[in-house]
């Protein structure tokens, strides 16, 4: 490669890069990474990406007008807050200037809210003038449309039809062809055998060559590809560097240069789940399978311009037998006659709208009459400057005001009564340190009003990235967000002493995997499988018996029938590994412990007990089981990380170190590791064994209690989930979730991350004995022990942003399922155990599925923007983001909302905003 | 009813429980479901009494439910023996569980309700089936289930689903009408549908066709058998009718447990239902033999090669589907029956646990493949552990054999059977010597799969002779799927061939490949080969591709309008036709009939006449016309001669022809439906050419034939009044959006593609099963015009309901008197043929000697 070309090279992988931001990224969902699926357009306005998302991936950015329409009839949103956010509207875009109209006046936020409401469209053109002519107010209508004299003009459009289209797609809707679909299916063809991670008992040959030259190996050789002719020839006369491929294709076709970045754009987008995929993993070459079968979007696009070029050809070709380029695409398109509608009808259609929208207004149809033309147009500008697809905006902004005065006004009460309330220096009896996650808040709520106990929330890795492995497993997982890497290395070792007990459970392992190996070996065979199949299939009877009708019964008894065959084993953790780098050397433990401690503000006032909580969910037959679990350690349990900090924190030698460091633990203070099951609450302790005596008592005394908090907390749920009785008894819930977590045609476990919506970072106080609905991240913090705000800047750069990831998720997979979520579950297919597709063909689905965000047709998550709470002092936090770039570009470009929370006199909230900085909220 | 009665409960109580789902009594809420699904287990229940039952009998026993005086079911039975009660014990069983599952795995969709009312019909449908005691019943529902399943096969809002769906009926569509053809013709020999008879009179029978005046012999029997094979082969997916099932897999997950553990393998229990018949033609079942040995191992190596979950499940059934007509074929009905048992159960579980993947890989993730193999240096330890795991389960296998007293090499079905349960058992061997360090495990390991190997041999032995009391019986058709020697010794070799073709990709696997000879490209190839599925969706799409090209040729150019007038005018021209003696006065009564009730080339009235007048007119004139020509028609038939009769038989099979050819291609939704008619007048016009007279069949007929069209243009134009003219796909997702009018529409098209209980299919079968026409040349002429028929009517039912609902319509269902309209219609419709058929002729007559002294 000489240095021109690559010179080129480079040039063509920023353009491909950038053209890359509008599909982000996808990870396999073996660890599902909640995260925003338009994430990289963060840099831009939050509509004003949207505007571009929904150009190339035509997808939806907003509830549909329908839906909040809806929510205006249950009172979800209130007409105060509608009538603000259209003043706010109107502000950005001019004045609230009125018509009068026969004495009566019709004021411009008027017609804006009663188009919003009734939603003012007429019937398309073509039908227009049957309907109208058989229409009550046909005389009216004609009246009105021969007063307009508005001039048409055709709106220019100023995109090129590289920008809005694909050749295929041109050819596509000007032929008739379906070369777009011929196309996808050979991509899917070839990506879902190429990204197999072990499904596919006889995978891909070749691929270690990568996507491109697997690809070029086999293709040339294949019968007929993709109904392109001569392609034996013409594949085995490719270049073998796609790099070059792109841009021959790209000068074959035509594009000019300044367009390849729309052009390649709208190519991602067309498959945007596998291309967004395979961005990830050229992304992450530290992937083991990243490694061994290099893919990347060059080589993709590659593959994915050849068969465009050549189909788009011969279509061409064939069909007016011309070059299959864009010069023949625009010569054609210039000739093509423009379908201009008649202008009757178009003013018909106005005509229409003003009729509808004065009977919206409550006014007297007959009052147009004596309207002027000039009047009859102000009420027309006003209607067709917002057009349908323009309102999402306005009914976002009025569906989070409703949300954020309810939180504030919750908020505030609070604080007031707090603040009649003298604190007291009390020991509780035990505190708690939980995860943010917001299914932690009802159970926390539930746990305090029990009995006097102090709740804390922080990540649920609690602040150490590690990567651990099992005693049982081989392999590593990342225990902690998907923004950071694992520092530290963690091993889980079985306890001493049980010798007898390890050897008997690896003879039942070797026996158990040899079984399973040989059945495997029988099915994964062309001659094998039949009789083995009529021997072996009586047996799958019982399974299916039991999972369908005794799916509780299954949960509760599938654990010690394990264990009666695999004894189970008292493990602990191993901190200190051979590998010097990876070493959690005690300095660091002091460090995390500490940094810890301070950024919750648990310095003092130290309970007997302190359970450390993970969390993790436990559902059956779910591929979003790891969407599920903890976000904060990666999509698994809690438990490794917990179990961790448990034992750093009890040693007494840390302890020690952290006197010096201004942290007095008492020394009875006991850190305990327990376990959170999102789905049926049930807590689990661990690592009982180093539990000293003395702690037993109350250590049983505190189980009654997380016990009988979990059924308080189930019957809550309860009450939210589909399909239940909403006056359960405790017994009933208990039993209800039991099934819910075992039964594995259950698509909705439970809600998951659901309705998450806020993200307080403060004291508990702040929202103690408010019920958050469990639409909360509660970050603690205390901003009186952190004057320099170092450790919010680590809350805010760290659980915040991941908050902010999970709400965009939900947020995208709520208003657009099919394109930004993953569609109905119950097509779901999972290809290649790195994602799922729809039946047995089509897209890698990305995001969550509509059974994680609606009821039926109704959604149950509100896409709303995280709306952050931060009890400290304005300047602090006005420092942390000039500071922070991403951090700014957030605020700023209104991915979310950041509110501070102050004290002097009264408890003063504030709102931050670009334009305004910081602004009191009355 | 009295107790003997109750086994008709057990496909009715899914029936009713299908019924009553569509009237929820709490919206969205468990509540609907118990009661029908309480039904489910009651018919489970019902259908173990009956089972226990029918052991302690040890003959057949038939229940008669009730009889007619129709000669081609004179009775309406069931057939209570051991084969039906088994299936209905496991189909009703898996109703329950499937129902069970579905109730929350579909919970809050919006399509719940329509989607556990079609799976318990589809219940229903299969419980029927296997219940039934003759072939016409057997027909019906096996027909039903067809379309239930295209239906059930719908991802309702997702394009691609069309068109896959469209694949699955139309192939199962196509497998029904070369059974309905079996069946005309063994009505045709054996005068009887009824099982028993059936097979007694089959056996007695001796008749021989010779294909097309050919030296090429055929016996009836043997046409019979292989006509109804055509059908089982597109029911359970045998190569080249396999496609439809993975297009299939865009349903909702549960559909496939019903699927590939229930409707697939009707099939199967077709073959062993008419075993008797099979048995009397080894001819058919060296053809069963040969297609299901293919499709086993082909599917199954395509099998190999899918990434994906279900496409690969899918694959394995077809290749299990394969094996399970292999041993139809060799004659071991009822071990296929044994087969089919094991394997639904085993699919089912885990196409139910399908979700499972995502986190067994979480748990367990896989390490991508080292290309650093190990050269291969231990040979004698390798030739050992071949020999070995080659040798002992012979060893096993002979013994077990030895134990229970089975006869292995009297037959050749044992045998070939011995070879599978040899490569199966062989294959868990090599795992084991590859795997397994503890020597103990290891013996452990080989005694279990002996214990197992024993069982299930002992199994499959029990369960034969628990269907069939008479061993002779089994030896019998053992004996009718014999090999001739050569035939069988080539089989057995292939198969060894495949067994050491196994070990050595086996080999492949943990050593390096590149070394061996042919490898990387016997790799390459085949990979290729299988990752294409054997091109074949590729060639059938290049077919209707050019089919697509050539049908939009002729619509565009009209000298092909000429071209097909010529062809009938030249053919008359050589049969050197006169026309003397016909009366001018005759000919212009009958063109007048010709042009209302539509005959090509003068059909272009008619349909003018629903394309361009106004709807009232339209309304009226479709069902005035063909009335108005049907009594011209009746008026001058009997003077026509013999030679106008032979004119008439051209023009109408060309303008079937043509009218096919130019619906698949229209795009206004009304000329669709005209010339859709015109196709089908066309049968009506082929009957009476070759009668010479109107039968009361073909009167039936025509009857259910117009008032269907009208009811269709009665439905279009009231969509046509709410949305304007419309090109065909330009208003879908009706669906949702129009619940009772896509529900009397799918009726209706139940109706026009001659589904049962409507008359239209009793009019076909009427048509068909006369004896004029079965063995003439019409006979496939008539089959054509019904198969395309329903071709384009599904089609249209596909562009109209499904898809997604356009954002820019505002949706109106139907008002109450347009529904009670269509209720009505169809009501008419769903009146038993014959009652309308005897009412017909008579008025008809009354009519006909008050015409004719108009006259």
């Amino acid at each position: 490669m000489n240095s021109t070309q690559e010179e080129e090279f480079l040039e063509l992988i920023n353009i491909v890069d950038k053209a890359s931001h509008v599909i982000g990224y996808n990870w396999p969902m073996t660890y599902f990474v909640h995260h925003n699926p338009i994430s990289r357009l963060e840099t831009i306005p939050f509509h004003k990406a949207i505007d571009l998302a929904n150009h190339f991936l035509k997808s939806r950015g907003y509830l549909s007008n329908e839906m909040y329409r809806k929510q205006v009839n249950t009172g979800r949103i209130k007409i105060e807050h509608l009538n603000a956010a259209i003043q706010s509207y109107i502000s950005k875009t001019g004045v609230d200037n009125s018509v009068e109209l026969n004495g009566k006046e019709i004021k411009r936020s008027q017609v804006i809210r009663a188009h919003l409401l009734n939603g003012i469209t007429a019937p398309t053109c073509k039908q227009i003038n049957e309907i109208i002519e058989t229409h009550q107010d046909e005389k009216l209508i004609r009246f009105i449309s021969k007063k307009i004299q508005k001039k048409y003009v055709e709106r220019a459009n100023s995109k090129l039809v590289y920008q809005k289209m694909t050749a295929a797609e041109w050819c596509d809707s000007t032929f008739g062809t379906n070369l777009v679909f011929r196309v996808n299916n050979e991509l899917i063809k070839w990506c879902g055998s190429f990204l197999d991670e072990g499904h596919a008992i006889w995978p891909l040959p070749g691929r270690q060559k990568g996507f491109y030259e697997a690809w070029r190996s086999l293709a040339m050789n294949e019968w007929s590809t993709c109904g392109i002719k001569n392609s034996k020839k013409k594949i085995n006369e490719l270049s073998n560097n796609p790099f070059s491929i792109v841009v021959e294709k790209l000068n074959t076709l035509g594009v000019p240069k300044e367009y390849w970045q729309d052009y390649i754009s709208l190519h991602l987008a067309s498959l945007h789940g596998w291309a967004s995929f395979i961005n990830w993993r050229s992304k992450n070459s530290e992937y083991e399978w990243q490694k061994a079968y290099p893919i990347d979007l060059i080589q993709y696009l590659g593959i994915r311009l050849f068969y465009e070029c050549e189909l788009v050809e011969q279509t061409c070709r064939h069909e007016i037998n011309k070059e299959g380029n864009f010069k023949t695409i625009l010569s054609f398109e210039s000739s093509k006659l423009k379908e201009i509608l008649s202008i009757e009808s178009k003013k018909l259609e106005d005509s229409w709208k003003i009729l509808r929208l004065l009977e919206f207004l409550g006014v007297d149809k007959n009052i147009i009459l004596e309207a002027t033309p000039i009047k009859m147009e102000d009420l027309l500008i006003w209607v067709n400057e917002l057009e349908e697809k323009e309102h999402g905006p306005i009914w976002l902004d009025a569906f989070e005001r409703g949300y954020i005065d309810d939180l504030i006004f919750k908020v505030n009460t609070n604080v007031n009564y707090i603040a009649e309330k003298t604190s007291q220096n009390q020991r509780p009896s035990a505190q708690m340190i939980f995860c943010i996650d917001v299914r932690s808040e009802p159970f926390r709520r539930n746990l305090e009003s029990i009995g006097n106990y102090e709740t804390y929330g922080f990540a649920g890795f609690f602040g150490i990235p590690i990567s651990f492995c099992s005693y049982d497993k081989h392999h590593f997982t990342a225990q902690c967000p998907a923004i950071i890497h694992p520092k530290h290395v963690v091993r889980e070792v079985i306890r001493d002493g049980q010798d007898k007990k390890t050897n008997k459970n690896e003879n039942v392992e070797k026996v158990l995997e040899l079984i399973n190996n040989t059945f495997k070996s029988m099915k994964n065979h062309f001659v094998a499988p039949f009789a083995a199949v009529e021997a072996f299939g009586w047996f799958f009877g019982w399974h299916l018996i039991e999972r369908t009708f005794f799916p509780g019964v299954y949960r509760k008894l599938s654990k010690p029938l394990k264990n009666i065959l695999v004894s189970p084993l008292n493990t602990e953790i191993m901190i200190n590994q051979d590998n010097a780098n990876l070493d959690l050397s005690e300095e660091k433990q002091i460090t995390y412990i500490e940094d810890a401690l301070r950024t919750i503000g648990l310095t003092e006032n130290f309970a007997r007990l302190i359970l450390v909580v993970g969390h993790a969910s436990l559902s059956d037959n779910n591929p979003y089981e790891a969407a599920l679990n903890c976000g904060a350690c990666g999509g698994n349990s809690g438990e490794p990380n917990s179990r961790l900090f448990t034992k750093i924190a009890n040693n007494q030698k840390i302890r020690q170190k952290l006197k010096t460091n201004g942290i007095n633990i008492p020394d009875n203070t006991r850190f305990v590791s327990a376990l959170h099951n999102t789905t049926t609450d049930e807590i689990q302790i661990y690592d009982i064994e180093d539990i000293p005596e003395a702690y037993l008592k109350e250590l049983n005394a505190l189980k009654l209690d997380l016990e009988r908090a979990a059924v308080i907390n189930n019957v809550e749920r309860c009450k939210k989930l589909p399909g239940t009785n909403k006056n359960y008894t405790p017994k009933q819930a208990k039993k209800e979730v039991i099934r819910r977590s075992g039964d594995w045609s259950e698509t909705r476990p439970e809600w998951g991350l659901s309705g998450n919506a806020s993200f307080i970072i403060g004291r508990r106080d702040l929202t103690l004995n408010v019920n958050l609905n469990g639409r909360t991240f509660l970050n603690s913090y205390d901003y009186t022990k952190d004057p320099e705000g170092a450790f919010l800047q680590g809350i805010m750069m760290g659980p915040l942003i991941v908050g902010q990831w999970i709400n965009a998720e939900h947020y995208f997979s709520t208003t657009d399922p099919e394109i930004f979520g993953s569609g109905n579950k119950i097509y779901h297919n999972i290809v290649g155990n790195v994602g799922v597709m729809s039946g047995p063909q089509s897209d890698l689905r990305v995001g969550l599925p509509l059974q994680t965000t609606t009821i039926g047709e109704i959604n149950f998550h509100e896409p709303l923007r995280l709306c952050v709470f931060v009890e400290a002092p304005r300047k602090i936090i006005q420092d942390i983001i000039n500071r922070q770039a991403s951090l700014k570009s957030l605020c700023q470009n209104e991915w979310i909302h950041l509110f501070s929370i102050e004290y002097s006199i009264n408890t003063e909230i504030f709102r931050y905003t670009a334009v305004n900085g910081w602004a009191k909220i009355q | 009813m009295t107790l003997n009665l109750y086994p008709i409960l057990i496909p009715l109580a899914p029936l009713f429980a299908a019924l009553i789902t569509p009237f929820p009594v709490r919206k969205n809420h468990f509540s609907n479901y118990v009661f029908s699904w309480m039904l489910m287990v009651f018919s489970f229940l019902a259908s173990l009494v009956l089972l226990a039952q029918v052991i302690q009998d040890h003959e057949v026993k038939r229940i008669v439910l009730f009889s007619w005086g129709w000669s081609l079911l004179p009775e309406v039975a069931m057939s209570v023996d051991r084969l039906s009660s088994v299936m209905l014990v496991f189909i009703s069983g898996f109703g329950v569980l499937l129902y069970r599952y579905s109730v929350r795995y579909l919970q809050q969709d919006s399509g719940h309700d329509r989607y556990q009312t079609l799976l318990a019909l589809s219940i229903s449908s299969l419980l029927f089936m296997v219940a039934c005691a003759d072939l016409f019943m057997l027909f019906i529902f096996w027909q039903l289930l067809t379309f239930f399943l295209s239906l059930l096969s719908h991802n309702y809002s997702h394009g691609p689903t069309i068109k896959s769906s469209f694949r699955t009926f139309i192939t199962l569509r196509g497998g029904d009408l070369m059974f309905v053809s079996g069946i005309a013709l063994a009505y045709h020999l054996y005068g009887t549908l009824e099982f028993n008879i059936l097979f007694t009179r089959a056996s007695a029978d001796q008749t021989v066709f010779s294909i097309f005046g050919s030296g090429f012999q055929i016996s009836g029997v043997t046409l019979i058998t292989f006509l109804i094979f055509i059908g089982a082969m597109s029911k359970s997916a045998q190569i080249p009718l396999h496609m439809w099932l993975p297009d299939s897999l865009f349903a909702p997950t549960p559909i496939h447990a019903l699927l590939h553990a229930g409707l697939i393998n009707a099939g199967g229990f077709l073959l062993a239902r008419l075993a008797p018949l099979y048995s009397l033609s080894s001819t058919t079942l060296h053809i069963v033999l040969l297609i299901g040995f293919l499709t086993a191992i082909l599917a199954t190596s395509m099998m190999l090669v899918q990434s994906d979950i279900k496409k690969t499940l899918g694959y394995s059934t077809i290749g299990q589907m394969g094996f399970m007509m292999m041993e139809c074929g060799l004659g071991a009905f009822h071990l296929a029956i044994f087969h089919l048992m094991a394997h639904g159960i085993f699919k089912a579980d885990i196409f139910l646990n399908i979700g499972k993947g995502i986190q067994n890989a979480r748990i367990n993730p896989s390490i991508p493949f080292k290309h650093t193999k190990s050269k291969i240096t231990d040979y004698p330890s390798l030739i050992s552990a071949f020999a070995f795991s080659l040798l002992f389960p012979l060893i096993i296998l002979f013994c077990s054999h030895m134990f229970l007293g089975i006869h292995l090499l009297d037959n050749h079905g044992s045998i070939i059977f011995l070879l599978f349960s040899w490569a199966t058992t062989s294959q868990a061997m090599l795992t084991l010597f590859r795997l397994g360090k503890p020597l103990k495990s290891k013996i452990g390991m080989l005694l279990a799969i002996s214990f197992i190997g024993t069982i299930y041999f002992f199994a499959a032995e029990s369960f034969i002779h628990f269907i069939t009391i008479n061993p002779l019986e089994v030896e019998g058709y053992l004996l009718a799927g014999a090999l001739p020697f050569n035939m069988f010794l080539l089989l057995v070799t292939i198969i060894v061939l495949l067994i050491t073709l196994g070990w050595y990709f086996s080999l492949f696997q943990f050593y390096d490949i590149e070394k061996f000879p042919l490898g990387i490209w016997l790799k390459r190839s085949i990979y290729l080969l299988l990752l294409n599925r054997l091109y074949l969706d590729h060639i059938s799409e290049q077919i209707f591709h050019s089919l697509r090209m050539i049908g939009k040729n002729f619509n565009q150019k009209h000298s092909i309008f000429i071209i097909f007038l010529i062809i009938p005018i030249l053919f008359l021209y050589f049969q050197k036709a006169t026309f003397s003696g016909t009366s001018l006065e005759t000919v212009l009564i009958f063109v007048a009939s010709a042009l209302c009730l539509p005959l090509f080339p003068i059909h272009g009235l008619y349909i003018n006449v629903v394309t361009k007048t106004s709807r009232m007119p339209r309304l009226c004139l479709a069902i005035f016309f063909p009335g108005f020509g049907f009594y011209l028609l009746n008026s001058v038939i009997s003077e026509l001669p013999i030679e106008f009769l032979r004119l008439i038989t051209i023009f109408s099979a060309m303008g079937a022809l043509w009218a096919i050819i130019k619906t698949l291609t229209q795009v206004s939704i009304l000329s669709f439906i005209s010339y859709a008619a015109v196709a089908l007048y066309s049968i009506f016009w082929l009957v009476i050419a070759q009668n010479g007279y109107i039968s009361d069949h073909s009167i039936g007929y025509l009857c259910s034939l117009t008032i269907v069209v009208w009811g269709m243009v009665f439905a279009m134009g009231q969509l046509i009044m709410r949305y304007g003219e419309f090109e065909i796909g330009d208003v879908p997702g009706l669906f949702k959006t129009m619940p009772y009018f896509s529900f009397l529409f799918v009726l209706l098209i139940m109706v026009a593609i001659g589904l049962p209980p409507f008359s239209l299919f009793f009019g076909y079968i009427g048509i068909l099963m006369s004896n004029a026409i079965v063995l003439s040349s019409e006979f496939v002429g008539i089959i054509l015009i019904w198969f395309f028929s329903c071709w384009y009517f599904f089609q249209m039912m596909q562009s109209v309901l499904f898809g997604v609902a356009r954002e820019d319509i505002l949706y109106k269902d139907l008002g109450f008197i347009e529904i009670a309209i269509l209720v009505i219609v169809v009501t008419l419709l769903i009146i038993p043929v014959n009652v309308v058929l005897y009412w017909l002729s008579f008025t008809v007559n009354s009519f006909l000697i008050f015409s004719g002294i108009s006259l």
